[in-house]
């Protein structure tokens, strides 16, 4: 009799075998993984023009804005949205070793009124402080660090900030990339 | 089996690849991790870095700023002379990254075809990076770091862009760092 060995398979094994034997060489500097996130290792940085994987026309939609520009991309992205008369601000903050801790003791004591949250299985807060407008920051343990939206109604003080700040969360965190 | 001999060779460049890039002795040795930062070796917290209505001003030698934003990762002041939506991004920003890598935003702004310079405030090092419209500078301290930045339609309407955000980083640097 003779053998038939099905290539793919030999192949496949093969992969295996190499994957699984070279699994022990790590490059790259240790990082402390943050306890009790879901996706320890997920970077949330910006990639293909997309801050928080969302790209502009998402954002704009989750506002219900009719126009976005984004002047400032990076770890910390800026868009500055037109709805009807009005301005809304929004930021962005993908902080990759930063943490969740840090980030509620800045906001208490800039005087921020914090709710405790849990968005998409994430550790997290809302932070409602008015500035130049009525504004509420929605930030979430995530990945190696932590990640925040923030949402201002330009020069208003009325309306519910909070809410379109915890709606960018969850699309950040619901985002497949 | 007409295709068995390609799939053969295939299989076999496979493994000469895998054997010499993944299973050859690794060329990133094991870094020591690095000790967590203490806490408070990055910079202090103040709105806008530390720096006021009245410094941007001056900085920019007329009062053709007004702050729009207040927010946790930092500041913005839009340019009055707004044309059209293109120009609500225009203004000045300043951002504070609470664990962040420089060297991301630096190569996003080489990618965006800035001329980068190194340099050093207040014995915290950095770079800046500018074109003709356009002038940011970045400085790290620990696992932070702050960036001032200016963007603008009106060049010859403001003194060297560099000079901009040169001051205010200096300003800033004196208050937080």
């Amino acid at each position: 009799m003779r053998w038939r060995v099905n290539p793919v398979a030999v192949v496949a094994v093969i992969a295996v075998v190499a994957v699984a034997g070279c699994s022990q060489t790590v490059g790259g500097a240790a990082r402390r993984a943050q306890s009790g996130v879901p996706d320890p290792t997920r970077s949330y940085g910006y990639v293909d023009d997309r801050c928080g994987l969302l790209v502009d026309s998402s954002i704009q939609q989750a506002i219900g804005a009719d126009h976005i520009v984004r002047p400032y991309s990076g770890a910390v992205c800026q868009y500055v949205l037109a709805r009807g008369s009005g301005m809304v601000d929004v930021t962005f903050a993908w902080y990759e070793t930063g943490s969740l801790d840090r980030e509620r003791a800045l906001a208490t004591q800039r005087g921020a009124t914090i709710t405790e949250k849990v968005v998409e299985r994430h550790q997290a807060f809302l932070a409602r402080r008015d500035t130049t407008g009525a504004a509420c920051s929605a930030t979430a343990a995530a990945g190696t660090g932590v990640l925040s939206w923030w949402v201002q109604y330009r020069s208003q003080h009325n309306g519910d900030p909070c809410k379109d700040a915890e709606k960018l969360l969850t699309a950040t965190l619901q985002s497949d990339m | 089996m007409a295709a068995a001999k390609p799939i053969w060779t295939y299989v076999a460049a496979f493994c000469a690849a895998a054997s010499l890039a993944g299973c050859g002795p690794s060329n990133h040795p094991a870094t020591p991790s690095t000790p967590a930062p203490p806490p408070g070796a990055g910079f202090r917290s103040a709105d806008c870095n530390g720096v006021t209505d009245a410094d941007i001003t001056k900085a920019a030698g007329s009062s053709m700023f007004t702050k729009t934003v207040v927010s946790d990762a930092g500041c913005f002041w839009q340019e009055n002379t707004v044309l059209g939506t293109f120009g609500q991004g225009m203004g000045i920003s300043t951002w504070w990254y609470r664990g962040s890598d420089m060297d991301t935003e630096r190569t996003l702004e080489q990618r965006a075809g800035r001329t980068l310079t190194e340099l050093s405030i207040d014995g915290n090092k950095g770079f800046k990076a500018f074109d003709a419209n356009a002038c940011s500078i970045y400085v790290a301290k620990g696992s932070d770091v702050i960036t001032w930045s200016i963007q603008t339609m009106n060049p010859a309407m403001l003194p060297d862009l560099c000079t901009v955000t040169g001051q205010l980083a200096e300003l800033s640097q004196e208050r937080v760092n």
